[in-house]
């Protein structure tokens, strides 16, 4: 945003009021002419009601156009932006900022209340993601289409196009972004990456030989708002002869057994002898162990068996089973699993803390890359990551080998396909603001330096 | 002016509002590709228990818990844990004893051997009231059918305590379950002579 708005105000919007009057004007011609042969006064009449509906839509049009291209629109989006941030950077030191960016930035957040210490703001801020959407309509409409076009402005439009690159940019990497972990210990490989927060109920059909067959998932968009008194039934494919119901859904709980926990049980529903106690929500999202119960249904929602979940954060899955109808199947609920378009093997892993510590100074996986016959070897040392393909492999985390065991890397993944956007909007941003000084500098320079006195004739 | 903040209301009104109830409809579009994490197992321990047993949730030292009997209050569980000492096995199953106030052994020599993990792991069996410890309550009139198994540095054991009754019932099913584990590293790399 910038002069070139405020210098563009007789673009397209004017026109129409130009060209609706002209067409008033005909409408009145019309009215008044002795030669028609029809019904003059009510052709006249409809035109002019055709004439009226017109203009009246088109200024409808007009009006839009000029408020969502307007400077005011744009003020309020940032000063919106500027309070959610604000409170949004408060309200993270207390809840984490896993728990502060679903609020406030996630897509299904359209208004938001801040809370701080416990006490609610009664100031309702919209959702940082759609406001971010009316700034880019905003910046397009009157930073792209009705600003001025020339050489003199050519800087300013690169710097607003590379601003609402910027905008799109977070907008894609917010609907679908993948962010995750890979653990591997050094002489294995992964062919998986695993989400550090979002949980997920998997349900496996087991195969004759007793092996798993591919799992259903339950999203985690469906399970991320659900509260303990809250369920969701889970209907599935006809193939399998039971649906499910999720209840009792806690972010963050410990499974313990009734028999060994009396004390600590308050009343909590006990399956097989396990009840789930609810524990506070911890500031880092990882670390909350998710629990719930399910109930097995049949097709008529008659309940055929209960049994309890919990997220355990092992590197394998730890699912319960139940059997329908003579068929063994299992349930599991763990975080996010995605397959990776590789497999990564760890040749060798090694690393250093900081003496005393256990803070990281160094390390480094050389991994080889899978990819069908296709074979490439990697190196990945501290922020220097091995990127393929829109997926990006950060070395995050490094453990010594146990006793008589190996070392193992965790690799945080990260798989978005706006990855790189920022860092071109910024050179594009740089390079339309140098042009845009370095034009307005030369003007100036030019403008300063005397010309030279040329002798009269 | 106030229409606007009327409107604002309402949406922040609506959007606080939830369902309490929600139904999902899973197609065969929600079916993930398996990968190795569906295929590997705890210690890399794999097992296949009969259809009769429920598996219930993992706990820490348990690899698989598992649920039997007509009323379900059977369990049986299987563990790993190290084994450094020589009579580490003994010690072990003197405790399993103890858990019943049986009187301790000094020898594995009378014990009956099953083969288990391409080895062979020793059968123990005790009855009377079991003092499970950590907090549990006795339980009266049970009994207790379990193997140990020495391999490398760890010891595999494997329990079932139920009434005497079920456990007599799922004697064979014991047995059997006890042949069907198996090591299984499926995501180690493998080398050009492996494949």
């Amino acid at each position: 945003m910038s002069d070139s708005q405020n210098e563009s105000r007789s673009t397209e919007v004017d026109e129409y009021y130009a060209k609706a009057g002209e067409k008033a004007k005909v409408g009145k011609k019309a009215k008044g002419s002795p030669k028609s042969v029809f019904n003059e006064k009510s052709v006249a009449s409809e035109k002019s009601k055709a004439g009226k509906k017109a203009v009246k839509e088109r200024s409808i049009w007009a009006w839009a156009f000029r408020v969502l291209a307007g400077f005011e629109v744009a003020i309020i989006c940032l000063l919106m932006l500027f309070a959610a941030t604000f409170f949004g950077t408060l309200e993270q030191t207390q809840v984490g900022l896993y728990q502060t960016l679903q609020k406030y930035f996630d897509m299904e957040a359209l208004f938001v209340i801040p809370e701080l210490n416990g006490k609610i703001i009664p100031l309702p801020i919209p959702g940082t993601f759609w406001v971010s959407a009316v700034l880019v309509v905003n910046m397009t409409l009157g930073g792209l289409i009705r600003a001025r076009k020339g050489w003199k402005t050519a800087g300013v439009l690169i710097a607003h196009f590379s601003m609402i690159f910027l905008l799109v940019a977070g907008g894609v990497s917010q609907i679908s972004k993948k962010e995750g972990v890979m653990h591997v210990y050094q002489g294995d490989r992964s062919d998986y990456a695993r989400s550090y927060t979002e949980p997920t109920i998997e349900i496996y059909p087991i195969g004759d030989k007793g092996q798993r067959d591919r799992p259903f998932v339950v999203d985690s968009k469906h399970l991320t708002g659900l509260k303990s008194e809250d369920s969701l039934t889970v209907r599935l494919p006809e193939e399998l002869p039971f649906d499910l119901k999720v209840s009792g859904f806690l972010r963050s709980s410990d499974l313990l057994q009734v028999g060994r926990a009396k004390d600590q049980h308050e009343g909590e529903r006990v399956v097989d002898g396990f009840f789930l106690k609810e524990t506070k929500r911890a500031q880092q999202e990882e670390t909350n162990l998710t629990g719930c119960y399910l109930t097995v249904l049949d097709k008529d929602g008659v309940a055929l068996q209960e049994v309890v979940l919990h997220y355990n954060g092992m590197l394998f899955p730890t699912p319960v089973t139940a059997l329908v109808n003579g068929e063994k199947y299992e349930f599991s609920l763990t975080r996010w699993i995605w397959p990776m378009p590789f497999e990564v093997e760890l040749d060798k892993t090694l690393g250093e803390y900081w003496p005393g510590t256990r803070d990281p100074s160094w390390f480094q996986s050389d991994i080889t890359k899978v990819e069908g016959d296709l074979r490439e070897e990697y190196s990945i040392v501290m922020n220097k990551p091995m990127r393929h393909e829109g997926v990006t492999l950060y070395q995050a985390s490094w453990a010594p080998p146990a006793p008589g065991g190996r070392p193992s890397s965790g690799f945080a993944i990260v798989q978005n396909p706006s990855d790189q956007w920022p860092k071109w909007s910024l050179y594009i941003a740089s390079f339309g603001l140098m042009l845009h000084f370095g034009m307005k500098l030369t003007r100036f320079l030019g403008s300063s330096i005397p010309k030279k006195k040329t002798p009269h004739a | 002016m106030g229409r606007v903040l009327g409107f604002c209301g309402l949406i922040a009104i609506l959007s606080g509002c939830k369902q309490a109830e929600r139904v999902v409809t899973l197609t065969e579009a929600d079916r993930r590709d398996l990968v190795l994490w569906d295929k590997s197992y705890p210690g890399d321990l794999k097992d296949q228990a009969p259809l009769q047993w429920r598996r219930v949730p993992w706990t820490q030292m348990r690899y698989y818990n598992y649920r039997f009997g007509p009323a379900g209050d059977g369990e049986i569980w299987l563990s790993v844990v190290p084994s450094r000492a020589a009579d580490s096995v003994l010690q072990n199953i003197n405790r399993w004893y103890n858990q019943f106030r049986m009187p301790e052994i000094t020898s594995l020599d009378d014990l009956k051997q099953e083969p288990a993990l391409q080895t062979a792991g020793y059968l123990v069996e005790a009855e009377g009231t079991y003092y499970g410890g950590m907090g549990a309550e006795p339980r009266e009139d049970s009994k207790m059918l379990a193997l140990a198994i020495p391999i490398s540095r760890n010891l595999v054991t494997i329990k079932m305590v139920g009434s005497p009754v079920d456990v007599e019932t799922e004697r064979q099913r014991f047995l059997e379950y006890c042949k069907t584990l198996e090591f299984s590293d499926v995501d180690i790399i493998e080398t050009p002579e492996a494949k």
